[in-house]
């Protein structure tokens, strides 16, 4: 089998099921790089005088999207780029992924940032799991509920102290997909109105918008992407993964994607289709500031202070 | 009549296992016979990677490599 486009004999390296094109190494990286960059310029998520805040863990995804994002913008005089990395504080986890966040950024020349939940509020996200509430079956929220909690807060934290106007993600097709499930899942029609490729309400200070330039490219082709680049990345795998209804998800995600290629697209481009109609109709509250660390939040306490005065009382007054 | 042969086949990170191929047996047949899901993984040839849905040849070493990593 030859590669798909028009005249090249190359032996394909990946199989797009879902548009039905094997490609090439060569023609696979130049379409991925002309989807990344046309869907960065179509949802308009990066804009001059921008500073950019990497969420860089140097798994595959943060990998590419520091690479790409590095390749755009850091010729260009009016946007500048700063990486961070969050270390949760999960025992044995982000050793070698630090090392080679801090390798990378030097080789690259980029500011690389590394926040540290201990530091920041005097306990890992090992002691937070520890100290989860549990009802008289033993049952409680996942580690997940608390680590993406965690995360938000200590990036937007970072970036915020960066004097950054946006915070990138590497969130892929696949986790956008999973996002809109999880959300019919639980019921929590609130979150969903927040997906999107533009994240969050720059018109309020304390709060940096997240924009996704990669929430198009399927996981699978984000690591063949990193592969065929050369790029190091770290391929660990958090311990508390698969305790997550993220996991469950996945699974049955990709199970229905194996047997109707594309299905991951529609869930995405339905959610989007649908996503303005939800904002009118859905109420959302005026965010306001949490009366406990000031930061920018739907209620009264921020989720982070919630989660962070169970257990242990927090140092983060 | 070709017939069958064996591969070795290194599962990443994992173990690795001798398979039985039969002629003309893509590696898309082989994921599935060995449960597993082409969403989850890439696979490599000889070091290089491949699409599943070419043949596997008599002395391929192949590799199939997860590619679900973090949280």
């Amino acid at each position: 089998m030859d590669c798909f486009a028009k005249g090249c004999k190359n032996g394909p390296v990946i199989e797009l099921k879902y548009c039905g094109e094997p490609l090439c190494s060569k023609h696979f990286l130049k379409k991925t790089w002309k989807r990344i960059k046309r869907h960065t310029a179509q949802e308009d998520l990066i804009s001059s005088g921008d500073r950019i805040a990497i969420g860089y863990s140097a798994g595959k995804d943060s990998t590419v999207l520091l690479h790409v994002l590095h390749e755009l913008f850091s010729k260009r005089k009016d946007i500048s780029i700063v990486a961070i990395t969050v270390d949760e504080g999960i025992f044995g986890y982000r050793a070698h992924s630090l090392g080679l966040a801090k390798k990378t950024c030097k080789k690259l020349g980029i500011k690389h940032i590394v926040i540290s939940a201990r530091k920041e509020f005097g306990k890992p996200l090992d002691s937070v799991v520890r100290g989860i509430p549990r009802d008289s079956e033993g049952k409680g929220l996942t580690p997940c509920s608390y680590c993406g909690v965690i995360r938000r807060y200590l990036l937007n934290k970072a970036a915020q102290r960066e004097g950054c106007t946006k915070v990138a993600t590497g969130h892929n097709l696949d986790d956008e997909a999973e996002s809109v499930i999880m959300d019919f899942v639980r019921g929590d029609v609130q979150k969903m109105v927040r997906l999107g490729a533009k994240v969050g309400v720059s018109r309020f200070k304390g709060f940096v918008q997240r924009v996704k330039p990669l929430r198009i490219i399927p996981e699978r082709e984000v690591a063949v992407f990193a592969m065929l680049n050369g790029w190091e990345f770290d391929s660990a795998v958090c311990p508390y993964a698969s305790t997550a209804l993220r996991e469950t998800v996945r699974n049955a995600m990709n199970s229905i994607e194996d047997a109707h290629p594309g299905t991951k697209y529609s869930i995405v481009s339905t959610a989007d289709r649908i996503l303005p109609v939800l904002r009118k109709g859905f109420f959302r509250a005026e965010p306001r500031i949490c009366g406990n660390c000031g930061e920018l939040s739907s209620r009264e306490t921020c989720r982070f202070c919630e989660y962070m005065s169970e257990g242990k009382p927090s140092r983060t007054r | 009549m070709t017939k069958r042969f064996k591969i070795l086949v290194k599962r990443i990170p994992g173990k690795s296992s001798r398979e039985e191929i039969s002629p003309g047996e893509t590696f898309e047949n082989l994921l599935k016979k060995l449960g597993i899901n082409r969403e989850t993984v890439v696979v490599r040839r000889n070091g290089r990677l491949v699409a599943e849905s070419e043949k596997i040849s008599p002395g391929d070493k192949v590799e199939i490599v997860s590619i679900i990593s973090g949280g």
